[in-house]
């Protein structure tokens, strides 16, 4: 369980973003003003925050900014109902960690927020991840379906390695677009549906079902059973 | 580096001649010139007519004294006068009927007029040009006087020098002043490209530079400075309006999103299995409006964008390969084969990540037009100063009357009225190549389609 501030203005947005997070099992605060939220955040410890691009008292980009200058280190999520290119660039320069445009689907915030919570997560002590019949040697960068080698080109590698990092858990096309290729445009459902198949095509195995499971609406997840 | 004659201070000499102060220099020097000839060519001819009228009055008083000489006294009458006119400048000679020199000190060649002055450079002292007078006497015989005409002839060099000279040390000085003249309107019109440059690249923050010494350059400053000023204003409040209905627009939205999935949450566990894909069916028409909402903010962003800082030199094979990496397993699955057609090692100066959407954008139409078992050829054209980006089909293609259309927003061509899409991609690419200040065309490539963006090359 983590404990994460919700720094939004809108009670209904505030609420959902709440609901969503309580959901998952997290411990949610909510404040909706820049300046109580800077004075909590010095005060008192959380381990993610979603914030509000516009805001009363101090917007979003001045909060994270002095967030930073303070060197407290915890991730943002910055959400704006402004467009995305200029105002992706400012959040992440100001210090935002991620990034999602209004109006959401409040899986993917809270797959944000799971995504952002893992990212500081520690490596792995053996350096394997596992999940399910799948496991990864990230050092070595081998893969193994129970127990059976699989070779993966690089590409196919970090997807499944992003798969696993948050397996159990459901992740949206558009989040394992910009994470694994780390590019900020909309992508077509399709592209991202054909390198899946193509991964789960070679980590499927006769008389098991695939270790990816297809979601409707929400993406996929990579089963942990 | 270019050699000097080319350049001078980082201005280009050629450029330099076009500016008003140097023709207006030059124009002053020609009509400085042309009075400074005139001038001395007046003085000089009015000068050497007298200086020829004296000689001849001179020639005549003197071949008048002779003729009155009595007959039978001609040579001793020459004798003498060659005695007497001792000043060197003076010559006389005397001829027989049969043009046999009797005596004299002054020999002329055959034939020469009667009574009437003219010139010989040879017959006197060697180099010295005499003005001649030849007069018949009643005995027949034939009398030559001259005069050493060397100072009219001096004159004449000197004033054709003085002309060359002086006419060479205007047009120098007025070249040297000109071009000096032309040198800080060229520095401020230069500095003023520069800035204009930006201006037109949407960078609305920079502004002409102005001097207090208000002259016309400042004068059409402050007026395109006011110009910008006022579109960047108007720009402000056109930004603020679209934030701010992105911004009311957007939270309800989030809240009929979080409704719905709501909604399809207690569907699920009402195990309304019909329910559930009604409301993933509005949560999908919510979801492309949305998408289309974003790409149209996102092109009129691009459009306004000052985003140059993300600029940087970079070899657009790498691009090419990445968005071929990226897109082969979807071109494999339509049955199409993705090829990279190109050599390395040319840079272009781009923003890597639009960049690659807008090639992004254009494989992903190539791929979803082009016909199965078909190759679809991303290619890299070196040009003299330019490098083509291109993406080839063999698909059907769009007719060229339909080619300008389809880069408008929501505008599709005729032959992709069934194939899913908002219409916006083409417009996004052609903001994206805008913002770079690169060229895009859609051409035919017989059978198909070819899309080509033509970026600058840098050495």
């Amino acid at each position: 369980m983590a404990r994460i501030l919700v720094v939004e203005d809108d009670s209904e947005t505030a609420e959902i973003i709440a609901s969503a997070l309580t959901g998952q099992g997290h411990d949610v605060v909510w404040v909706d003003d820049g300046r109580l939220a800077l004075t909590r955040l010095e005060t008192e410890r959380f381990d993610a925050i979603t914030l509000d691009r516009m805001l009363p008292g101090l917007d979003g980009l001045g909060l994270v900014a002095r967030l930073r200058a303070r060197r407290l280190q915890t991730p943002v999520l910055m959400l704006s109902a402004l467009g995305d290119v200029d105002e992706r660039v400012a959040g992440l320069r100001a210090g935002g960690d991620d990034y999602l445009a209004k109006p959401f689907a409040v899986s993917e915030l809270a797959m944000r927020v799971e995504v952002l919570l893992r990212r500081n997560r520690e490596y792995p002590e053996d350096g394997f991840l596992r999940a399910g019949q799948v496991e990864i040697d990230l050092v070595k960068r081998q893969v193994w379906v129970g127990g059976e080698p699989v070779t993966l080109l690089q590409t196919e590698f970090r997807l499944l390695e992003f798969l696993a990092r948050h397996a159990g858990r459901p992740v949206a096309r558009q989040v394992i677009f910009e994470q694994v290729w780390g590019r900020f445009f909309e992508a077509s459902d399709n592209l991202i549906n054909v390198h899946i198949a193509k991964l789960r095509k070679k980590l499927e195995r006769p008389g098991h079902p695939s270790p990816i499971q297809t979601l409707k609406g929400e993406g996929y997840r990579l089963e942990v059973e | 580096m270019p050699p000097l004659t080319e350049t001078l201070l980082g201005l280009r000499l050629a450029d330099l001649r076009h500016t008003t102060a140097f023709r207006l220099t030059a124009g002053l020097c020609a009509v400085f010139v042309v009075a400074v000839i005139g001038l001395l060519g007046l003085t000089y001819v009015l000068t050497a007519q007298q200086l020829f009228w004296r000689t001849d009055q001179f020639l005549t008083t003197r071949m008048d004294s002779i003729l009155h000489t009595p007959r039978g006294r001609e040579a001793l009458m020459t004798r003498h006068a060659i005695d007497a006119w001792a000043s060197g400048l003076e010559f006389i000679a005397l001829y027989d009927a049969h043009g046999q020199r009797v005596v004299g000190n002054v020999k002329v060649a055959e034939p020469f007029p009667l009574g009437k002055p003219f010139e010989r450079s040879d017959g006197g002292p060697p180099g010295i040009p005499l003005r001649l007078l030849a007069g018949r006497l009643s005995s027949g015989d034939v009398v030559v006087v001259a005069r050493d005409i060397s100072p009219l002839r001096d004159l004449h060099e000197r004033v054709l020098i003085i002309m060359g000279l002086s006419g060479f040390a205007t047009i120098l000085v007025a070249l040297v002043v000109g071009v000096s003249l032309s040198i800080g309107p060229m520095r401020r019109v230069r500095d003023m490209q520069v800035m204009a440059s930006a201006i037109a690249r949407g960078d609305l923050r920079h502004r002409l530079p102005e001097t207090p010494r208000r002259d016309e350059i400042d004068v059409i400053g402050t007026i395109i400075n006011g110009m910008v000023e006022e579109i960047e204003r108007l720009m402000g409040q056109v930004k603020g309006a679209t934030d701010a209905i992105a911004h009311d627009m957007r939270t309800p939205l989030t809240h009929l999103r979080a409704r719905l999935d709501r909604l399809a949450q207690h569907a699920a566990i009402a195990d309304d299995t019909e329910l559930r894909g009604s409301i993933y069916g509005a949560m999908g028409e919510l979801d492309m409006t949305l998408a289309r909402f974003r790409a149209l903010l996102r092109i009129s962003e691009i459009e306004a964008s000052r985003r140059h800082a993300a600029f940087a030199n970079l070899d657009p094979l790498d691009v090419l390969s990445g968005v071929a990496e990226l897109y082969d397993p979807l071109a494999e699955e339509r049955g199409i084969t993705l090829s990279v057609a190109a050599t390395g090692g040319l840079v272009i100066r781009a923003d890597e990540r639009l960049l690659f959407e807008a090639i992004s954008n254009l494989v992903e139409n190539a791929t979803k037009f082009a016909p199965e078992n078909s190759t679809v050829t991303l290619a890299l054209k070196p040009l003299p100063d330019a490098v083509a980006i291109e993406v080839r089909d063999s698909g059907r293609g769009i007719p060229e009357g339909e080619r300008e259309r389809v880069l408008r927003r929501f505008e599709r061509g005729a032959g992709a009225a069934m194939a899913p899409g908002s219409g916006l991609g083409l417009s996004l690419v052609v903001a994206i190549v805008q913002l770079h200040g690169f060229e895009f065309s859609l051409e035919d490539a017989g059978p198909g389609l070819v899309a080509r963006i033509v970026a600058r090359r840098l050495r």
